[in-house]
């Protein structure tokens, strides 16, 4: 009966344990070596507000005069984009300047992923990863409308 | 005219005859009730006092293990619903919509949430300057600008 309990117990606090819906994403990967970096900013906010939109969460990774971090980046998005929708790809020189995803829905959340490389000035690398329950067709024109 | 029926309690000598076969293991469940009646009634003889004290024992084990069974039976609901308090508990913790932001630059942490914000929404303003490339490159195929350029070739 005890060990029954236990179970029991331990079933559903897995079900209930919050894993990121990113957690299966290659560029979490990114996150986890660049984010604390000399050089880097990392960002992360939940249940945040831009404009009219609700971010259920909002993870950005900016670097600045480091290739490396930018030639991972490219990598985890080739892994990344399987099933997902390309909205936008520049490619400068034969590589991938800035990329923006449409990821599948996990359960009512909208993923994006939005990537983009600065060839002048400071070299900047930025990565986002957005969650969202609103539609990421609007959550992308709340973002190119930014200037 | 009311009838009362009333259990006969037997007699001391049938009694004793019961109380041998019991001893020889030969008595039936009926035979023991009988036996019980007969030794729990008031002012017995106090030559029963072997056998009462035997049955009474008896008695007191059965009633213990209802006793024991139903305190068991507490700790299992008790159990049960103290796991269920755990699970909504952190349930309510993990599932709660929690309004927080931090942010690492260069290896420091600051939980700062305007500061968070505001490079929040930097990062979004630089992920986007990729927007004015392809604008440019829009110019640049505008059909305007090669007409005008090969019209100047033969104005030289």
């Amino acid at each position: 009966m005890k060990r029954t309990l236990i179970v029991i117990l331990l079933a559903t606090t897995g079900v209930f344990v919050h894993i990121r819906a990113q957690s299966d994403l290659q560029i979490s990967k990114a996150f986890e070596m660049y984010g604390h970096q000399k050089g880097a900013v990392m960002v992360e906010l939940t249940n945040e507000v831009f404009g009219n939109y609700n971010f259920t969460l909002f993870k950005s990774l900016s670097v600045s005069k480091n290739p490396q971090v930018a030639d991972f980046i490219r990598k985890c998005l080739a892994h990344d984009e399987s099933g997902a929708r390309k909205v936008k790809q520049v490619v400068a020189n034969g590589v991938p300047t800035s990329v923006y995803l449409q990821l599948p829905k996990k359960g009512k959340l909208f993923r994006l992923i939005l990537f983009n490389e600065a060839t002048q000035a400071d070299q900047k690398v930025t990565l986002i990863y957005i969650e969202s329950e609103n539609d990421s067709e609007d959550v992308l024109k709340f973002i190119l409308k930014r200037k | 005219m009311i009838i009362l029926f009333t259990k006969k309690i037997i007699s001391s000598v049938e009694a004793d005859r019961l109380i041998d076969l019991y001893y020889e293991g030969l008595t039936t469940q009926d035979d023991e009730n009988k036996l019980k009646k007969f030794l729990n009634q008031p002012g017995l003889s106090p030559r029963y006092s072997a056998e009462q004290a035997l049955f009474g024992y008896f008695d007191r084990e059965r009633s213990g293990a209802i006793t024991l069974s139903g305190s068991h039976h507490f700790r299992v609901i008790a159990q049960v619903a103290a796991g269920v308090v755990v699970v909504l508990l952190s349930s309510v913790w993990l599932f709660w919509p929690q309004n927080a932001g931090y942010a690492w630059v260069d290896g420091h942490k600051t939980e700062d949430i305007h500061q968070v914000r505001q490079m929040a929404l930097s990062s979004l303003t630089e992920v986007n300057n990729s927007y004015e490339l392809v604008s440019q490159q829009l110019d640049d195929v505008s059909g305007a600008e090669i007409v005008q350029q090969q019209l100047s070739v033969f104005a030289r």
